[in-house]
């Protein structure tokens, strides 16, 4: 075992952990109880706040599952206690392996590397620090500004529905994205796509056949995302 | 009317107030490996490195924030950009939740902010929850999630996750989707562009077809 893993893996990192994992409860905790109060004021029915929770929660676990296999792959290089605190936070892995590797790069070793030590972790570890400082910033003193400019002028389009349209775009657009790379990859993932999608269509239609079906709307997007998977984990026997 | 402005106002300070601590809490890391383990800082290749990394931050991180900024309300993004995972994560669950919930995602209103914010809290607190899990478990983990027999699983979560989710919005808007989906086609086929680069293009192609199309009255 490589000696800066003993620095990287030893307890007291824990503590980044926990701070950081502790202030993302902080802010979730606030953001959630405002807005509880918030939907009490709007009146919004208390069952499609829990519908919605709970489509939220169950589409979360897949999806940090994946993170938790990332977590597998980044923690023999970086030791587990960073990994996860920047996984957690912030980034996601493609962003912090490609930051590891120019803190490896720039230290004159290849990350995990033979020549990978103390000093190459701490300067992979600045590097990764600092780069997410740039959407930080961003957010930090342009998001409001930036907002309010955009309901601005959605607001002077009149009736709205160029707005709308605009809003429309924008999610159509960011799904595009995801729906032509597997297009693109094909074999797996362009299976996945498919079944998946096909899954969902089905549960629909399901849904809307009979009121005997309606609790499956929780679960339909998880149920297709895992058929999809299993799907291409079958195909790949 | 006062009111909706306050809610959003506080949704700000209290937004850059998590962010600012959440930000400086990161540098523990570096002070933890500088002054407790005594780890020798190399100056010459910090320097180089953060300098690299700002180069190539700056434009993608300004091209996603432009881009992503407008899909989501207020508190949500604050929470989105603490915890990260956007769009393998965060996102698809807004807007699932918000699906769930019978609202319109195009059609933003002050209920979708609520229930986005709700969504994204509770993403981050599920995440959270799954991964401790993961980590309490990583041992037997570790042999049972990286089988090569499930790698195809996990390989492809993206994929199965957007056909499900994008199959709805794809067929009631399908002259939107028309440019952007194409021209991500080609993007990603001909690989002329930075892939990190390519979510924020489309947008813009997107949205600028979209407002051709809107101009010349073939979508409303």
């Amino acid at each position: 075992m490589k000696e800066y893993l003993e620095i990287a893996n030893h307890p007291a990192m824990y503590l980044g952990v926990a701070l950081l994992l502790g202030i993302v409860l902080w802010q979730s905790a606030v953001y959630i109880r405002r807005a509880l109060k918030r939907a009490g004021e709007l009146g919004i029915a208390k069952d499609r706040l829990r519908h919605a929770v709970r489509v939220a929660a169950l589409t979360s676990i897949v999806p940090s599952i994946a993170i938790v296999v990332a977590l597998l792959t980044l923690a023999p290089v970086l030791g587990l206690p960073f990994s996860w605190a920047r996984l957690s936070i912030i980034g996601s892995l493609s962003y912090e392996l490609m930051a590891a590797e120019i803190g490896a790069a720039a230290s004159g070793a290849a990350l995990g590397g033979a020549g990978y030590g103390a000093g190459s972790f701490l300067t992979s570890v600045c590097v990764m620090t600092v780069g997410s400082f740039v959407t930080l910033s961003l957010t930090i003193f342009g998001f409001k500004w930036y907002k309010n400019r955009l309901d601005r002028s959605i607001k002077k389009s009149g009736t709205g529905t160029w707005g709308k349209v605009l809003m429309a775009a924008l999610i159509v657009s960011l799904y595009s994205r995801f729906l032509a790379a597997p297009v693109v990859e094909g074999g797996t993932a362009l299976l996945s796509m498919a079944v998946s999608a096909v899954s969902m269509l089905l549960l629909n239609l399901l849904i809307k056949k009979g009121r005997g079906f309606r609790w499956l709307s929780d679960f339909s997007l998880s149920v297709s995302m895992v058929l999809g998977m299993t799907a291409s984990v079958l195909c790949s026997l | 009317m006062k009111q909706t402005l306050s809610y959003d106002e506080k949704a700000h300070r209290f937004g850059r107030l998590s962010l600012c601590v959440g930000m400086a809490a990161t540098l523990i890391f570096p002070l933890l490996l500088i002054l407790v383990f005594r780890v020798p800082p190399d100056w010459a290749s910090i320097l180089s490195g953060t300098g690299s990394i700002l180069l190539l931050m700056i434009p993608v991180s300004l091209s996603e924030f432009l881009s992503i900024a407008p899909m989501i309300g207020s508190s949500a993004m604050y929470i989105m950009v603490l915890t990260g995972n956007y769009t393998n994560l965060k996102i698809p669950a807004s807007l699932a939740a918000m699906e769930a919930a019978g609202l319109d995602p195009a059609n933003y209103t002050e209920e979708s902010d609520v229930i986005s914010t709700l969504a994204m809290a509770v993403s981050a607190i599920v995440s959270i929850l799954v991964i401790v899990l993961g980590v309490l478990l990583i041992a037997p983990l570790s042999t049972v999630l990286a089988t090569p027999v499930l790698k195809p699983a996990f390989d492809n979560i993206v994929p199965a996750l957007f056909g499900a989710l994008g199959i709805g919005m794809l067929a009631k808007n399908f002259r939107l989707a028309l440019v952007p989906f194409l021209l991500g086609i080609l993007l990603l086929g001909t690989g002329v562009i930075n892939s990190a680069l390519v979510l924020p293009l489309l947008i813009l192609a997107g949205v600028l077809s979209a407002r051709f199309m809107y101009k010349k009255g073939w979508v409303k």
